[in-house]
């Protein structure tokens, strides 16, 4: 292998490549950046682009969007708390309360720096054991995937730490919205509410912007603030970050970034789950769990050096077998092969110059990711100068644009709309939006898995039992997800010894969260009676689950009524709300959505923007000029940004195109 | 001499309107034409689309705009071309047998008659596939070991109600095969599969089972005649048994657009699909061209019609 290391070099040196990279880099970071536009259509609007080169500049440029991209997510999850892709879910855990807490650059920085770091550590993995590992990737079949979802479902239970019978709940919820489309056993429509569309189910992406995006928008309208976050910029954040990260995190950035790899190797699994389980270690592990969601740099670090380290994890069964570790595997392999190079083990050696070439533009790619990301966290903390109420009108617009370009389908911002809605609610009566989003992303796997299971199964005489618990890695995997599911007695535990009383949940919350159980259970259950087999056992245990939580978070609120009642409890304060201005932008939000088949989408916008601008101006001094301004920056970025350079359709209207 | 005129006038006239028609269909396309791909960007669909692309714009002077459309196996962006103006400004590339079975089961809000037939470009046979190192080594040893121990046989499909599916049961029906059939999401999973020994043996298509060659022995097609990616491997036909099945890919405008621009339509199609360097760019992409022309394509998709109307409709 070492003859291709020179060759290889120099085909970086090559300005052309190195100019690529750069460019890919750069698009990348952006494209991961706004909530809605991923990592893989990122990618893929790049493929046709690369037929017009030759193999290696088109792999290396690939490879620059795809790490960028997953890097480009933490921004917009530290800065305003929306994953920019869904790989980033579990940065906002940590990354937007130290925003909050006015360190919103070394957020930032902390995000740079363990994405460079895990990228890195993925590449070594893909340069000196690719054969090794993919050997082991293939020992994860059906039942394998089926567990390894299951734990990083428990996670949960360590998440919300003290409420989890809301945070399970909330995993369900989203498990059973995830049902809704084709089911993958029988291939019959479920859960269509007799509306077609609705046969292509509820997209994960469009559900995130929901939750995360717009009910963050909802939230900060009625937050009174005047900007996202107060801002302290320290001098030395890059020495104060690295210092911290050498010193306390070497530990959680290693253990991330073999949990990034070993997971990106899986096909199906990708950087949404890579970077939850490793939070969630790092948690586990921690000598002070109790910090986690604060704004500690631990938590950001294990998140984002993750989902970087995935991408490495992912090429290797791509290279080495032809099997995309992830969707965005996917796209590269598929350009690969338009250029007719054959994946599999030879690939290191038949065309051992493309492949070196690209694992050590790899390391390029995170290398500059570094002084590139430093310059582009100067220019985003500029964000939080901007004043919030016009930061979370472009949100809205930015939102129903990246939820759109998914699919190019309303219905998606339709979606994105409703989970905004439900999301702002959840966060209401404490239901986790964080475990919802999980249960959105793992509940099609664990559904396909324990179908396959079941097909298993049959060729076994039907020993269901067998199946799920034969290998040893399920063993394994059973082991950790039970060790997961006792880790919050533990904690609690340990925090007894602290002794400090955590106010109570006011008693309405769990009304009106058993409520909103026993309402879903209601929208569903009727339609269960047109299913048949694994499509209906699987939604049949959801649905009973979800109505036994719901009945017992009535009896919770009951209970905790009649103790507030006789003044024996410590009740969290209630939250000041706008009230009048959250339902105004929700209004503005739903009249924009439905004006979009009508007038198209530019013309939507610009009304929505200048007339929200207006309504819900805060500031007594030029509401016209300041409104005039920003519907005209956020339609031209648009406009250039998604129609010119990217060629994203935009919705079409009756009257407008 | 007044004859003569009126000859000349008639003939002029003629010619005027001749040339003012064929101006007509050479006006057309005046602006970019949409292409509806009912798969995400960068998928088998797309490559195979973007290859076409290329000689497309060396053909006509107005560019494809894409647009993806996923979901529901394809239902969504079919859907989408059957409901799209009649007027020759959108066309979708679609995937038999998926258009068909989803068709007849409900899944789609469509017919096979709502659509006017452009061309085929890709057919993608089936192939019956093991592990390098497994002792089966011919379709008969695969079909016999069935039998011998009937159920213990895990065969991978991508699926339900696919075309896997439907050689799967085509093989029960005509053989007797007790096999357990094990559904996969996609070609991805379905080789992961068959690489970690989940399965035994799995029936994938051409252009996904070239992607894994090195680990993978390809025991016999099902289709026609040989394939010319892989000339060493029989048909099943040669084996003795009559079985074909495959994927095709073609491409489609709603019905009812104008008939000068169908014509036009299929006829650049044609040209593109007999185009040396492109059936050289479709071969390094390991995408089996075949070619067919529109009614071709609505012949085969009736055949198609009737073994969908057997296997997958509930009687």
């Amino acid at each position: 292998m070492t003859e291709f290391f020179l060759p290889a070099l120099a085909n970086l040196c090559d300005p052309l490549n190195l100019f690529l990279i750069l460019a890919g880099l750069a698009g990348g970071i952006i494209i991961g950046a706004m909530p809605g536009l991923t990592a893989t259509m990122g990618v893929a609007l790049m493929v046709p682009v690369t037929f017009a080169m030759d193999a290696t500049s088109g792999l290396v440029m690939l490879g620059a969007i795809y790490s960028g991209a997953i890097y480009g997510g933490s921004n917009s999850a530290c800065l305003i708390c929306t994953p920019g892709t869904p790989s980033s879910v579990a940065t906002t855990f940590d990354g937007w309360p130290m925003c909050q807490n006015g360190r919103a650059d070394k957020a930032l920085v902390t995000a740079l720096f363990s994405s460079s770091f895990g990228g890195i550590v993925g590449t070594i993995f893909l340069l000196f054991m690719a054969a090794p590992l993919a050997r082991f990737a293939l020992r994860f079949g059906g039942p394998e995937s089926f567990w390894l979802c299951i734990f990083g479902l428990s996670t949960i239970a360590v998440m919300s730490s003290g409420n989890i019978l809301k945070g399970l709940v909330s995993g369900a919820l989203g498990m059973l919205v995830a049902t809704i489309g084709l089911d993958p056993h029988t291939a019959s429509t479920r859960f269509t509410f007799g509306y077609y569309p609705l046969i292509q189910g509820v997209e994960v992406i469009p559900a995130m912007i929901g939750l995360f995006s717009i009910s963050q928008v909802l939230y900060l309208v009625g937050s009174y603030k005047p900007f996202l976050a107060t801002y302290n910029p320290a001098k030395g954040v890059v020495g104060e970050v690295v210092s911290e990260l050498v010193g306390k995190c070497k530990v959680i950035l290693l253990r991330s970034s073999i949990i990034g790899t070993i997971v990106g190797m899986l096909p199906g699994a990708g950087g949404e789950i890579a970077s939850i389980i490793s939070y969630n270690e790092s948690k586990r592990w921690s000598k002070h769990p109790e910090k986690y969601g604060t704004g500690i740099t631990e938590g950001v670090a294990a998140s984002e050096c993750a989902n970087n380290a995935v991408i490495g994890g992912a090429l290797i069964p791509m290279l080495t077998l032809g099997i995309p570790g992830s969707a965005v595997a996917a796209v590269i392999l598929g350009a690969l092969l338009a250029k007719g190079i054959q994946p599999g083990f030879k690939v290191f050696t038949a065309t051992g110059e493309l492949a070196y070439t690209f694992i050590f533009s790899q390391f390029v790619v995170n290398l500059l990711m570094i002084p590139m990301g430093l310059l582009l966290v100067k220019l985003l903390v500029r964000l939080l100068r901007v004043r919030l109420t016009f930061v979370a009108i472009g949100i809205v617009m930015l939102s129903v644009i990246g939820s759109y370009a998914i699919r190019n389908s309303m219905l998606d911002v339709w979606v994105a709309l409703i989970f905004g809605l439900v999301g702002y609610f959840c966060r209401r009566v404490d239901l986790d939006t964080g475990a919802m989003a999980l249960g959105i992303i793992l509940g099609p796997m664990i559904d396909e898995n324990f179908g396959k299971c079941l097909n298993l199964s049959n060729a076994l005489g039907g020993s269901v039992l067998q199946v799920f618990i034969q290998s040893p890695i399920s063993l394994i995997l059973i082991a950790l997800t039970l060790l997961s599911l006792a880790t919050p007695f533990l904690l609690s535990r340990r925090k007894q010894a602290k002794a400090v009383e955590k106010p109570q949940a006011p008693a309405y919350t769990h009304l009106l969260a058993g409520g909103f159980c026993l309402l879903s259970l209601l929208a569903f259950m009727p339609q269960l009676e047109a299913l048949e087999g694994a499509g209906k056992s699987y939604p049949m245990l959801l649905l009973g689950f979800i109505g036994l939580c719901g009945v017992a978070l009535l009896g919770l609120g009951i209970l905790t009524r009649i103790k507030a009642k006789a003044g024996n409890l410590v009740l969290a304060e209630e939250e000041d709300v706008a009230m009048r201005r959250v339902l105004t932008v929700a209004g503005l939000s739903l009249a924009y959505i439905a004006l979009i088949p009508i007038l198209g989408f530019y013309p939507a916008s610009a009304i929505f923007l200048f007339g929200s601008a207006i309504i819900l101006n805060d500031t007594e001094t030029s509401a016209v000029k300041a409104a005039l301004i920003l519907t005209a920056v956020m339609c031209f970025c648009v406009w250039g940004g998604f129609d010119k350079l990217l060629r994203v359709p935009t919705p079409v209207g009756i009257l407008f195109d | 001499m007044k004859m003569r005129t009126a000859v000349s006038l008639i003939l002029t006239l003629a010619l005027c309107l001749g040339l003012g028609g064929m101006a007509q269909a050479a006006s057309y396309p005046d602006k970019p034409v949409t292409m509806i791909i009912a798969f995400t960007a960068g998928g088998s669909s797309d490559v195979q689309a973007r290859i076409m692309e290329k000689y497309w714009n060396k053909l006509v002077p107005q560019p494809w705009t894409f647009l993806y459309k996923p979901g529901a196996g394809g239902a969504v962006g079919f859907g989408e071309i059957a409901m799209a103006k009649k007027d020759g400004y959108t066309i979708g590339g679609f995937n038999i047998p998926h258009i068909v079975i989803q068709a007849i089961t409900g899944k789609g809000q469509f017919k096979l008659t709502d659509f006017d037939y452009i061309a085929q470009v890709v057919n993608d046979p089936q192939c019956v596939v093991v592990r390098k190192d497994s002792a089966l080594k011919s379709a008969k040893a695969v079909f016999d070991q069935a039998k011998k121990e009937p159920g213990k046989m895990k065969v991978g499909l991508v699926g339900p109600n696919s075309g896997h599916h439907l050689l799967f049961l085509d093989i029960q029906e005509k053989l007797g095969f007790p096999a357990t059939p094990v559904f996969y999401k996609g070609a991805a999973d379905q080789n992961a599969a068959l690489l970690g020994g989940e399965i035994d043996v799995m029936l994938g298509n051409l252009n996904d089972v070239m992607r894994s060659l090195e680990e993978m022995n390809v025991l016999a097609i099902a289709a026609e005649k040989r394939n010319d990616f892989l000339p060493k491997v029989p048909t099943l036909k040669e084996e003795g048994f009559n079985l074909l099945s495959d994927i095709r890919r073609a491409f489609a405008a709603p019905k009812g657009i104008p008939a000068e621009h169908l014509a036009f339509l299929r006829d650049v199609f044609k040209k593109i699909c007999l185009d040396k360097d492109y059936l050289e760019d479709m071969k390094k992409a390991g995408q089996p061209a075949e070619y067919l022309d529109g009614d071709a394509v609505y012949k085969h998709m009736l055949e198609v019609e009737k073994a969908v109307q057997k296997h997958f409709v509930k009687k």
